[in-house]
């Protein structure tokens, strides 16, 4: 990486190593030292060229790093079926990260918004603080990254249909471990609406929280104002932002966002 | 001189604004509580992205890439369309905020419904977009074209009272022919200039970054270009023109000044730096001023011209 190198111009990367997360999730290391020194929370875009760019949240930051991909469109499906020695691009990384509060924290996260929550978890282990983890997926199929969490935090594990640990959405498995009111701060990755059940409860106790929000993103810069949710940019000012943002742009939170055109859409829970 | 003594305050063509920085068309251009960020940050006026009467997706991604000196885009003009613009101009319609709607498309009867709608919603002034690079059929394409060019800004004309500025490209051949073109048919000023078309690839899979191959260049290199297109254009003109192109201090803007323009746009820098930029800038200029002794931004408009 020499001098010149630019942080938003995609960069090849080889992958030095795949691993499969659950038989559906795959993450995929590479060596990359922009990566190496970026924050939990903080985002690149993932380039395949001539199929598909996606934002993606680095899922472990280390001397090797990695995203961790789950197939859902031609350039994940790609990503999906990657070997070690084959090339991505990335640009970034991006964003705003999760800040450490207090001693003790939740985090709760959910399927693919897990990815930064992995990162997070470990940064505050090293930290020497302690922290429970709602470790959260529609089903059991669906949970990831259980054996790596358990060694840096308390896990509890839940999935909608109930089929492992608690059940329940993980919005309504945080709102119970919230009311016991031990924690000293929130770190969510989930759907907005998820996000949007958390926020009250934790209003209500003057939690603070910090959430990982995605929307839709085309440059990743601040360019294009497409991620926008009230004055607020996830590219740029998220995409974690704290309770005094969220307070701000809740009107938004779930409700409505804006596509790649700019037009207004109703959020679908995902 | 003190900075009391100093006012930023600049008219061009009949609009009033506090400062002579203006948000760029294109650049976070959608939503109103943006405009209200951007606003609140310093900027003295916003210029929404650039609208179609009908809906209009962006082109898919990548559509941004940096080059060494700025980046290069292909959004591909995606915008909600006029309608959906109009709500967020409803939004601001307590706030003073001077709102000057961006227009493309190649149909002048598009132009008339448009400039009506907006016009009704509280638009404070038009730009038309003549110079979008890299969307076939309109922009560039349509300010190429001097006779297009005035059906488009007759039919806008016709429909507001308001100030219209024709937004010009840096690449093209005819540029003063349709700066002339734009202003006989009742434009009030000149936005000069766009991004200028350009192209980067990847030597590792050997293709283009972008998905539209084809793009536009913005930011720092595309800055000495638009001055050169704003001091050509002041050669010919006494309208109003606006410098957009690469601003990305007090430095830059204050070149456009010299040069011959009123009022000065900033967009990639927001990216590039942050939206904090507006207000650097702002005060850069106050002291450039304390330090020349100019009292207003019209003390020193054109100046370049008058060593020659």
């Amino acid at each position: 990486m020499d001098s010149h190198t630019l942080v938003s111009r995609p960069r090849a990367v080889r992958i030095t190593k795949v691993r499969d997360e659950n038989g559906q999730a795959k993450s995929l290391f590479f060596r990359d030292e922009f990566s190496s020194k970026a924050l939990p929370g903080n985002f690149v875009i993932v380039w395949l060229p001539g199929i598909e760019e996606m934002p993606m949240n680095i899922s472990r930051i280390d001397s090797e790093s990695s995203v961790t991909v789950w197939p859902y469109s031609p350039g994940t499906n790609a990503l999906c079926s990657m070997k070690e020695g084959d090339t991505i691009w990335l640009r970034g990384p991006y964003g705003n990260p999760y800040k450490i509060l207090g001693n003790n924290s939740l985090l709760i996260g959910s399927g693919s918004g897990l990815s930064p929550l992995l990162a997070l978890a470990k940064h505050i282990a090293s930290k020497k603080l302690s922290a429970t983890f709602i470790l959260h997926a529609k089903t059991e199929q669906g949970l990831i990254f259980h054996n790596e969490l358990a060694k840096t935090c308390e896990v509890v594990t839940a999935t909608t249909d109930g089929s492992k640990g608690r059940k329940g959405k993980a919005s309504y498995v945080a709102n119970g471990l919230i009311a016991n009111g031990k924690f000293d701060v929130v770190y969510a990755g989930l759907g907005e609406i998820e996000l949007r059940m958390i926020f009250e409860t934790a209003e209500a106790r003057k939690m603070p929280v910090q959430f990982g929000l995605e929307r839709p993103m085309l440059c990743g810069v601040g360019l294009c104002g497409s991620c926008s949710i009230g004055k607020y940019l996830v590219c740029r000012d998220g995409p974690v932002l704290n309770s005094e943002q969220i307070r701000e742009c809740f009107a938004e939170l779930g409700v409505f966002r804006r596509t790649k055109s700019g037009a207004i859409v109703p959020v679908k829970d995902y | 001189m003190s900075q009391e003594q100093i006012s930023l305050e600049v008219e061009i063509a009949e609009l009033s604004l506090r400062n002579p920085i203006i948000l760029a068309s294109g650049i976070l251009g959608h939503s109103a509580e943006i405009f209200e960020r951007i606003y609140e940050g310093g900027a003295a006026a916003v210029v929404g992205k650039s609208i179609s009467l009908l809906p209009r997706d962006a082109y898919k991604p990548p559509a941004v890439v940096e080059v060494r000196g700025g980046f290069l885009n292909a959004i591909g003009l995606g915008n909600p369309g006029a309608e959906a613009f109009v709500q967020e101009l409803k939004k601001l319609s307590a706030k003073k905020i001077p709102v000057i709607a961006s227009m493309f498309g190649s149909d002048p009867e598009d132009f008339v419904k448009m400039t009506k709608i907006l016009d009704s919603a509280g638009a404070s002034a038009f730009e038309l977009n003549l110079s979008c690079p890299h969307v076939k059929g309109v922009g560039t394409e349509v300010g190429q074209d001097p006779d297009l060019v005035t059906k488009i800004v007759s039919a806008t004309r016709r429909n507001t009272s308001k100030p219209i500025f024709a937004k010009v490209s840096p690449s093209s051949e005819i540029l003063l022919q349709t700066v002339k073109a734009a202003e006989d048919a009742g434009a009030s000023g000149i936005t000069a200039t766009n991004t200028i078309r350009a192209m980067a690839l990847d030597v590792e899979s050997g293709m283009p970054y972008l998905s539209n191959r084809y793009g536009g260049l913005s930011g720092e290199a595309l800055h000495p270009i638009a001055v050169r297109c704003v001091y050509e254009i002041a050669e010919h003109t006494k309208n109003p023109i606006i410098g957009c192109g690469g601003v990305v201090d007090w430095e830059s803007a204050v070149e456009f000044i010299l040069a011959g323009a009123s009022a000065v746009q900033v967009g990639t820098v927001l990216a590039s730096k942050s939206i904090g930029t507006i207000e650097e800038i702002l005060n850069g200029i106050k002291g450039y001023m304390v330090r020349k002794g100019y009292r207003r931004i019209s003390d020193f408009v054109g100046l370049a011209h008058s060593g020659k």
